[in-house]
């Protein structure tokens, strides 16, 4: 498995997003060890001790290894710190709306201690079959040799529903999520399936904006990622300038134009298409 | 500030997250004052016939300069020199009559005109891939700063600070090398910049250009992003008249919507902004054209699908709406029932599409076809459907 399990730990398990996905990750089969929401410590939610700091429940909950953070973004910054000075390895960090100031500042501390931040403004990880640490809809995915690298959260349930629909599967799904500064970039998530056993292949889900696909094309070039890779871009309508929906897709002068990191990944072997429920037809043609 | 008093003001806060919050030349300038960069003498006026005019007490020649939120106005007409009270007054009305790349002229700056023999380029920003702030310092600034960046590469230093130290006497010292600027003078410009990028929480500062003046450095123009995100604790941004937007955008945003306007004839409507961004591409390559892209996000419940709804069948610009719905999060049943509440309400003034797909997928076609619509369930096929509509009307 590309990612082990371990116990999940929800921050801000208590408000209405972290409860209802806390349940939808146990219907999961997840092992949602406790829950934090500052000043509640003392509660139970779905059966989940809820704590009042990291530090409390790691104490008492050994054995988490991922953080989901569903606090509105005016406290994220202290959630996600929090999480990092616990030396939790993997912080998942659903929020959309955290000010880019302090993602920025919290990606640089992460990795100086050592944890990985996934997103913000992301779907979460999916192991089909074993665990989701997230909100992506548990139905659209099944178990496979697929692996999914995304920055959009509904087109990832698209492509993995008509993947299932081929009679194909993911071995894991991650969305990187859809800000500006992301703290897993697409290539070391490329990087994780190129090393696990269990993935043969990956689809690449990229959007206008930022330059994360054009440094996975070059890693692909130098070698570094061998596997097939399919990709789809969306945004190639996008105009310049302007944001589309997602704080990261935007394309500014010079940089983040969908054509070039279309071109760049087709360069680098990639097999991109226009259409992203092309994508397990083309997959399928591999077998 | 009088001008931002009001319930109008305080109810576009509300929505201002949804843009990008680019402050005008003359508020730009006004925080770099505050932080000690010196700027030309300048007054802001509202109107063409602003009384301040009898106030300008330094001598001709005098720029008058659009304040308008998007680049190129100097090409666009939207900066001119003018060198007597006469002139001032023709440049001032004309300006004010302008349309600069879209966006109607609100406010202009009347500035004393300095001349430099040299002008340069410096700014802080956010670098997304390195994640990092990076300082830019170009050697040859003025209009035409990216074209020439590309041409002479060599005119422009980056030094990247991580966001986890401050900017040290290392980071100054080669670029005032690089200016061929006394370190003293850069430093209090770079950690002024420095300062107000943290401190605003600005994704940009950008002084271009740059030049020596009699008493150290000066700014002749000036740029500052702020990012959207922040200005929950940004007031005084926040409480600025958002700008940046077509009016459509604006009625958009005042309901809340996440909305970018497109020059085509299908609207769009879906949930999730890749979905969304899909949606168009799949439009165009069919040869359609979008009129929107409009993203009412994962959960979407069904009053806000009737919302969206309507609001882009009142757009005279579209002639068919298509609803492209991948159920995850979003309940198809919430689409199906928004569109239906929308239809009763206003009814079906233009033809529309739909896809629908994923969770309580059944229950939502069922709805639709309460309605008469048949909802598809392949976007491909869909998106054909649309564009063949929007022949078939014309």
């Amino acid at each position: 498995m590309i990612l082990e399990e371990h116990g999940v730990l929800v921050q801000g398990i208590t408000g209405r997003e972290g409860s209802f996905h806390t349940r939808q990750m146990l219907d999961y089969g997840t092992r949602v060890a406790a829950g934090v929401t500052p000043g509640k410590g003392g509660l139970s939610i779905e059966g989940v001790p809820v704590y009042d700091t990291v530090r409390h429940a790691i104490r008492e909950q050994p054995g988490i290894g991922f953080s989901v953070v569903f606090v509105p973004p005016e406290h994220s910054f202290d959630a996600i710190l929090e999480s990092i000075d616990a030396e939790i390895p993997w912080i998942v960090a659903i929020t959309e709306g955290i000010p880019i100031k302090d993602t920025l500042w919290l990606v640089n501390y992460a990795t100086l201690k050592g944890s990985h931040i996934l997103g913000p403004n992301c779907p979460g990880i999916i192991v089909p079959g074993k665990y989701k640490v997230g909100i992506m809809p548990s139905n659209a995915f099944t178990k496979g040799k697929i692996g999914l690298i995304s920055r959009s959260g509904t087109l990832t349930y698209e492509v993995a529903n008509a993947i299932k629909a081929e009679g194909l599967g993911v071995s894991a799904a991650f969305g990187a999520g859809g800000d500006s500064i992301v703290g897993t970039s697409m290539l070391e998530i490329a990087r994780m399936f190129e090393s696990d056993p269990g993935t043969d292949s990956m689809v690449v889900l990229g959007e206008v904006g930022g330059a994360m696909e054009e440094t996975l094309a070059s890693a692909m070039h130098a070698g570094i990622i061998t596997k097939p890779v399919v990709a789809y871009i969306a945004g190639l309508t996008a105009p310049p300038g302007k944001r589309m929906g997602h704080a990261g897709a935007i394309m500014s002068a010079g940089s983040g134009s969908p054509k070039i990191k279309l071109e760049k990944l087709k360069d680098a072997g990639a097999t991109i298409t226009s259409s992203p429920l092309q994508i397990p037809k083309i997959l399928l043609a591999m077998q | 500030m009088n001008e931002h008093d009001g319930v109008w003001y305080v109810f576009k806060l509300l929505f201002a997250y949804l843009f990008i919050m680019r402050l005008y030349e003359f508020e730009s300038k006004a925080l770099l004052r505050e932080y000690g960069i010196v700027t030309p003498r300048s007054f802001v006026f509202s109107s063409p016939n602003d009384p301040q005019m009898d106030k300008i007490d330094f001598p001709f020649p005098w720029y008058i300069k659009a304040q308008v939120p998007v680049g190129g106005r100097e090409k666009a007409g939207g900066v001119v020199k003018v060198n007597d009270f006469g002139d001032a007054k023709t440049q001032i009305q004309l300006i004010f009559q302008k349309i600069i790349n879209g966006y109607p002229v609100e406010k202009l700056l009347v500035e004393e005109a300095v001349f430099a023999k040299k002008e340069m380029y410096l700014s802080i920003t956010i670098d997304r891939q390195e994640c990092c702030y990076s300082i830019l310092a170009g050697s040859q600034g003025g209009i035409d700063i990216e074209t020439r960046a590309a041409e002479h590469p060599e005119t422009i230093m980056r030094i990247q600070v991580s966001p986890l130290r401050e900017i040290r006497e290392f980071d100054i010292l080669p670029i005032s090398q690089h200016l061929g600027l006394e370190t003293e003078l850069v430093r209090h410009v770079v950690l002024a910049m420095h300062a107000i990028a943290l401190a605003f929480d600005a994704d940009l500062v950008e002084i271009n250009p740059l030049i020596i003046a009699k008493k150290g450095l000066m700014a002749l123009d000036a740029k500052i992003q702020v990012d959207d995100f922040a200005l929950f604790r940004q007031p005084a941004i926040a409480l600025l008249p958002p700008r940046g937007r077509t009016k459509e955008e604006e009625a958009a945003a005042s309901l809340g919507l996440s909305y970018v306007s497109l020059s085509g004839n299908i609207g769009i409507i879906c949930n999730g902004a890749g979905l969304t961004m899909s949606t168009m591409d799949l439009v165009k390559s069919k040869g359609g054209e979008p009129a929107n892209f409009l993203d009412l996000g994962g959960g979407a419940r069904s009053h806000e699908f009737k919302k969206g709804i309507t609001f882009i069948m009142d757009n005279e610009r579209v002639r068919v709406l298509f609803i492209n719905i991948f159920g995850g999060i979003t309940r198809c049943d919430e689409v199906a029932k928004g569109l239906a509440d929308a239809v009763s309400e206003i009814g079906l003034k233009k033809p529309i599409v739909v896809r629908l797909a994923g969770t309580n997928e059944n229950e939502g076609r069922q709805i639709l076809e309460g309605i008469g619509i048949s909802a598809f369930a392949d976007s491909d096929d869909a998106a054909k459907r649309a564009v063949t509509m929007v022949g078939d009307r014309q």
